[in-house]
């Protein structure tokens, strides 16, 4: 695997994990909504502990990101 | 520097993903105020989305009772503060109606009047924060009823060990009986010097201090003594801890 490829599949993880803590985000604050539209999946519990467990993740892949593209940057 | 660069090259890279306008907009200035503007504009909707009309009725209309914001030398936050997030929405009680009935393992069950609670059993005030596990707090002076002063009239039987709150909307939480006996808490029905807003759970919120907001049930309508030390109320039989300690977790 590349440079590139790597850089492509971290992007999307970070993607993923942005818009999985913006779901869970609002399924911790506006269950009613996130609840029913989520076919039960994202219940304000399951949305708090999986919004807690993100952060590391979101944060490591969030560095791992700026850092590929600072290596790009120099490369 | 390189890395201060990087971020910023990386942030240009996404604003002209979804921007992909003139080139003047990916100056450091224009993204700035960008930025900026985004804030400004975010934080007037989230105003504007406020309920700004829960306003306690004023007795007989003559003086419209005034928020107190600070308390001996404390800073309070305002009623307005909570962001609302019952189960079924704020319950409208007609207090006419309403009677606060107290039930289960006791000598008397009692089913008390609104006024009759009021102009029966003394007042206490205390500043306590509430903490939300949606990462909110609010600072408030409560004033009410001792809830151990209710227990004392209904006489709790010895097998009791659990108390049990019922509200009007089908919520409930329970408490081990020794955390009402053994430590002032009470039913407020005043906040910050304002009779409780029905948003706020009027006639009587419970301050649960030390507590996880889960455990603070508002629009209380019924007290049930019990020796069910399983019980669980609506949010710990989905998972929040029953204990709900602020110095612990609130997932079990």
């Amino acid at each position: 695997m590349n440079h590139r490829q790597i850089h492509i599949q971290v992007a999307y993880a970070l993607l993923a994990a942005a818009v999985l803590m913006i779901i869970t985000g609002l399924g911790i604050t506006e269950p009613e909504i996130i609840t029913p539209i989520s076919f039960g999946l994202f219940t304000k519990f399951i949305s708090q502990r999986i919004h807690f467990f993100l952060w590391g993740p979101f944060c490591i892949l969030f560095i791992i990101h700026i850092w590929l593209v600072h290596k790009k940057m120099r490369g | 520097m390189h890395l201060a660069n990087s971020i910023f090259f990386d942030f240009r890279i996404h604003i002209f993903i979804f921007f992909p306008a003139r080139e003047s907009l990916m100056k450091p200035g224009s993204i700035i105020l960008f930025i900026v503007v985004l804030g400004i504009a975010t934080f007037w909707v989230f105003t504007l989305l406020e309920p700004g009309t829960i306003m306690p009725a004023s007795p007989g209309g003559l003086l419209t009772p005034v928020e107190i914001q600070n308390y001996e030398g404390e800073d309070l936050s305002s009623f307005r503060d909570f962001r609302e997030n019952s189960i079924k929405g704020p319950q409208k009680i007609q207090i006419e109606n309403y009677h606060l009935l107290i039930t289960g393992l006791v000598e008397k069950e009692l089913f008390l009047p609104y006024s009759e609670i009021l102009n029966t059993y003394p007042s206490y005030e205390k500043v306590v924060t509430l903490h939300c596990v949606e990462g909110w707090d609010a600072t408030i002076l409560w004033e009410g009823i001792l809830v151990q002063d209710l227990l004392d009239d209904a006489g709790v039987k010895p097998s009791a060990n659990t108390i049990i709150f019922y509200a009007e909307d089908g919520y409930s939480t329970s408490f081990p009986l020794s955390y009402i006996m053994e430590r002032p808490i009470i039913m407020a029905h005043r906040i910050n010097n304002l009779t409780l807003p029905t948003e706020r759970g009027f006639p009587f919120q419970l301050v649960a201090e030390d507590k996880w907001g889960y455990k603070w049930i508002k629009w209380i309508t019924k007290i049930e003594l019990s020796d069910d030390q399983k019980y669980q109320g609506y949010w710990e039989s989905r998972g929040y801890a029953q204990d709900a300690d602020l110095n612990t977790g609130f997932f079990n």
